[in-house]
């Protein structure tokens, strides 16, 4: 058959000795391609490949995902192809445009919200203008992970677009020490999570990071499911494009936890005569994350994000099933006594939502009840202009 | 087929080919072929009467056999030998372990029902042989060819389908998920097979001195074609069977690039286009008319490169073995009218639709003294064959409307050739003219048949309604 005649039809025969030579410079070659991808760690660099903002246009937010094949979107662990895939990184700033970027949890990358739900798009959506008469243009750098590390980190990484304020929006949550490593991104970016920690004298056990990948370990055999994944998070682009889908929001999902169980534990951890110490939680990596921006001459908002606060069963010692009062309230103090020795722009907006708003834990909030806190954070942005 | 099976196909042709001599090789292959079907029956999770569709299998294919096997006086002795019996009880046994170990449910009649086949079979077919009286058999045959349409009819249609899978397995709790509509493997390509034998034997189309068993089994159960073809014809299998070559370079290099270009195809191209190729959720959540049409070119791409992938894997995995399965699939996108096009896509489909169906419908028509105008003839032939390679899909009022899409464009294409052709040849002269025909040609063909795509994706007409909507920039 003419298609195949190329395989069937050879310019010289088949032999044995085509054979091996075949077999034996196929096993070179497979060699010497793994040993150069190995030795030259090209991830980084091919994480920045991407179709997106060019054949695709960017996402709104950073890839993330639970479950790909419904939501058309694979969370992507390198932070640079995180970022590549975003509008952010090919959008140049204009001269009237006042660039800030929204850092935060779930609560900011809008878990349950549609792309054009979340507090970003609410505030763009609003076409509001600074009072230099710039125009507020939002990006949202959320990650649906409460984890300062990933913030300081995310901070590190965006500094190359061209902020001009960044909003860091936090709660007690993202402060846990035991948990700053955990994460994937975390994980998957151990140099930079190493870097970071090292520079700044971080109180986290770098011990706990990945160790540099040997070089087995950065051969394409051992990193063909990252590449995998980058491929496929071209290949969902489509989907995404055509329907604009970049996260499953089901019709019926888990309600928030109204009546809670008995106790004042934090995740069964007793409660801490005297509340939370500075050292208790991961402060240090948040003044990490602050000292950086600060270095770049880049002034960070820092919003203490609002929380379901029950009225059902066990209200008088817990806010929701996260928070029992005790901690969240000396996390608040502690926060606010931080913010003002460091001098920092900080609003505690801890109660800005109303408590039926809330959806599956909480912290998310309604499309409605997101947009609502999006203008109520406005002010303070506007604010930041006219501060020294 | 997963890549396991692939790699586990292909390494053991090596030691199959080099270690096992010729003489063997049929034999071997038979043995090999129901091990293979053991193991993809065992790797289906979905299936939970593995044991009974081997055994159906097995027993649907040696009755096949029986019916079209010539007159007992002319059939020499030697076709039937004991020796296949033996190697389909030992066969039937091994693949009771092998269900067992893959923890498929197993049945304790398993071992005992391997050694009656073979006993019965060592003692007692040549008592079974056929007698002289053709006729009867043929009356079979046509009974036999009426019962397969009716079984892949049931097995197409899910409800059917899961009646009879609850009528042969009523122990539900046993299947905690639920009992899984009955899916015989691979049984459309089985069930062409047999009727296309059958329908030959009718015809008189089949080898006068009979088929050995052994071989008319190995075509039936071929186990690179058992899950997605080609449809191979007995009368061009079992020659090949039995010339079959050596494992020379040649065919080592050929069957190796073969199942690594199927394999790319299938895996890497085919899987990643599914992720976002066209579905019923991606209707409903489609926005815009350019993701409309985006979806469309990915799901064309994306059937083409799974099932031509999968072809390329079992002509290679075959040709491994020493045996030339027949192409299927030869640059089908690339046509410039459906005609072309049909010839190019699942040949070995279409080419049995064409022999055992299209030309001996036509011919009734034409013999048939009833008054009717050609282009009627053309189109009731055209449509009707066409609708049905739609349900041989699947038995679903989609798989009529894609039918009835091809078959309604073949006959416009039919009715274009005969108005143009003398323009066509005048055109032939100037190069650039010609080129433009043609190029506007192909795109007209590519996209006839990935408008066709439409009812082949998606279940219901509702959705396909939708789809074609959202084409056209409706909502």
């Amino acid at each position: 058959m003419a298609g195949w005649d190329w395989l069937t039809k050879p310019q010289t025969p088949y032999n044995r000795r085509f054979v091996r030579n075949v077999v034996i410079k196929s096993v070179l070659l497979f060699i010497a391609l793994n040993l150069c991808y190995a030795l030259t760690n090209p991830l980084p660099f091919l994480s920045r490949i991407t179709l997106y903002n060019s054949v695709l246009p960017g996402r709104d937010r950073l890839p993330y995902s639970e479950n790909p094949a419904s939501d058309y979107n694979i969370s992507v662990q390198r932070l640079e192809g995180m970022f590549a895939s975003i509008k952010l990184s090919q959008t140049p700033k204009a001269d009237d445009e006042y660039r800030v970027f929204f850092l935060g949890d779930s609560s900011v990358w809008g878990w349950l919200l549609e792309e054009d739900e979340t507090l970003s798009a609410c505030i763009n959506r609003g076409n509001y203008r600074m009072p230099d008469g710039r125009r507020l243009v939002v990006y949202n750098l959320g990650y649906p992970v409460t984890n300062v590390l990933k913030d300081s980190m995310l901070l590190e990484e965006s500094l190359q677009y061209q902020p001009d304020l960044v909003v860091w929006f936090l709660t007690l949550a993202g402060f846990y020490i035991q948990d700053q490593l955990k994460h994937q991104v975390v994980q998957n970016n151990a140099d930079l999570a190493r870097d970071l920690i090292e520079r700044y004298s971080l109180a986290l056990d770098v011990n706990r990071l990945p160790d540099d990948p040997n070089l087995w370990e950065r051969s394409i055999i051992s990193q063909r499911r990252e590449l995998a994944d980058l491929l496929r998070h071209q290949v969902y682009g489509v989907a995404w494009l055509a329907t604009g889908y970049d996260h499953r929001n089901p019709k019926f999902h888990e309600q928030r936890v109204e009546n809670l169980l008995p106790g004042d534990d934090l995740l069964g951890m007793p409660r801490i005569e005297g509340g939370w110490t500075e050292d208790l939680l991961s402060f240090d990596v948040m003044l990490a994350g602050m000292d950086i921006a600060q270095n770049h001459d880049l002034p960070v908002l820092v919003v203490n994000e609002p929380i379901f606060r029950t009225s059902g069963f066990n209200n008088e010692n817990r806010y929701n099933d996260y928070y029992p009062k005790w901690a969240y309230d000396s996390y608040r103090d502690l926060l606010a006594s931080i913010a003002q020795r460091e001098n920092w722009h900080y609003t505690d907006l801890w109660d800005a939502a109303p408590n039926d708003q809330f959806t599956n834990t909480g912290l998310h909030l309604t499309p409605a009840a997101t947009c609502e806190f999006a203008h109520k954070v406005v002010p303070y942005i506007m604010a930041m202009t006219e501060q020294p | 087929m997963t890549l396991t099976h692939i790699l586990v196909f292909a390494l053991a042709s090596l030691p199959f080919m080099w270690l096992i001599p010729m003489r063997w090789r049929p034999q071997s292959l038979l043995f090999a072929s129901i091990l293979a079907l053991a193991w993809l029956l065992a790797d289906d999770v979905l299936n939970h009467l593995d044991f009974m569709i081997l055994i159906g299998t097995l027993g649907l294919s040696i009755a096949v056999w029986w019916i079209v096997q010539p007159p007992a006086e002319t059939m020499p002795t030697c076709r039937v030998d004991t020796q296949t019996f033996l190697i389909i009880g030992i066969g039937i046994l091994f693949a009771g372990l092998i269900l067992t170990l893959f923890d498929r449910p197993s049945n304790f009649l398993m071992p005992i029902f391997g050694i009656a086949v073979a006993t019965v079979g060592a003692l007692n077919l040549p008592q079974l042989l056929p007698s002289t009286n053709t006729e009867i058999y043929k009356r079979l045959s046509l009974l036999f060819v009426v019962g397969l349409i009716v079984m892949l009819v049931i097995l197409k249609i899910p409800a059917s389908a899961r009646f009879f899978s609850l009528a042969l397995d009523r122990d539900e709790a046993l299947h905690p998920t639920g009992i899984t509509p009955l899916a015989w493997l691979g049984f459309s390509y089985i069930a062409f097979r047999l009727i296309s034998v059958l329908f030959d034997f009718r015809a008189g189309r089949l080898p006068k001195d009979g088929m050995a068993l052994r071989d008319f089994l190995i075509y039936v159960l071929f186990f690179p074609a058992m899950t997605a073809g080609p449809i191979d014809r007995v009368q061009r299998f079992i020659p090949e069977l039995n010339q079959a070559k050596p494992l020379d370079s040649a065919r080592l290099i050929e069957g190796t690039m073969r199942i690594m270009v199927g394999t790319f195809k299938k895996f890497v191209i085919a899987d990643s286009l599914a992720l976002v190729a066209l579905n019923p959720t991606l209707v409903n959540r489609t926005e815009d008319t350019l993701g409309a049409w985006l979806l469309l070119y990915v799901y064309a791409f994306r059937i083409f490169f799974d099932f031509s992938g999968y072809s390329d894997v079992a002509i290679g995995i075959g040709r491994l073995y020493g045996i030339t399965l027949p192409e299927n699939f030869d640059r089908p996108y690339t046509q410039q009218n459906l005609q072309q096009f049909w010839q190019r896509w699942h040949i070995t489909l279409s080419t049995w639709f064409r022999l055992y169906y299209f030309t001996p419908i036509s011919r009734v028509m034409l013999r048939s003294g009833v008054k009717m105008p050609q282009w009627l003839m053309v189109i009731i032939a055209q449509i009707s064959t066409m609708v049905l390679i739609g349900l041989w899909h699947g038995v679903t009022v989609n798989f009529v409307l894609w039918g009835l899409w091809h078959g309604i464009g073949l006959f416009i294409h039919k009715l274009i050739l005969d108005n143009t052709r003398v323009w066509y040849q005048n055109i032939s002269q100037h190069r650039w003219r010609r080129r433009f025909i043609f190029g506007i040609s192909w795109l007209t063909t590519f996209h006839y048949v990935a408008l066709g795509w439409v009812f082949f994706a998606l279940p219901t007409p509702a959705d396909s309604v939708a789809m074609l909507a959202r084409l056209v920039g409706g909502r």
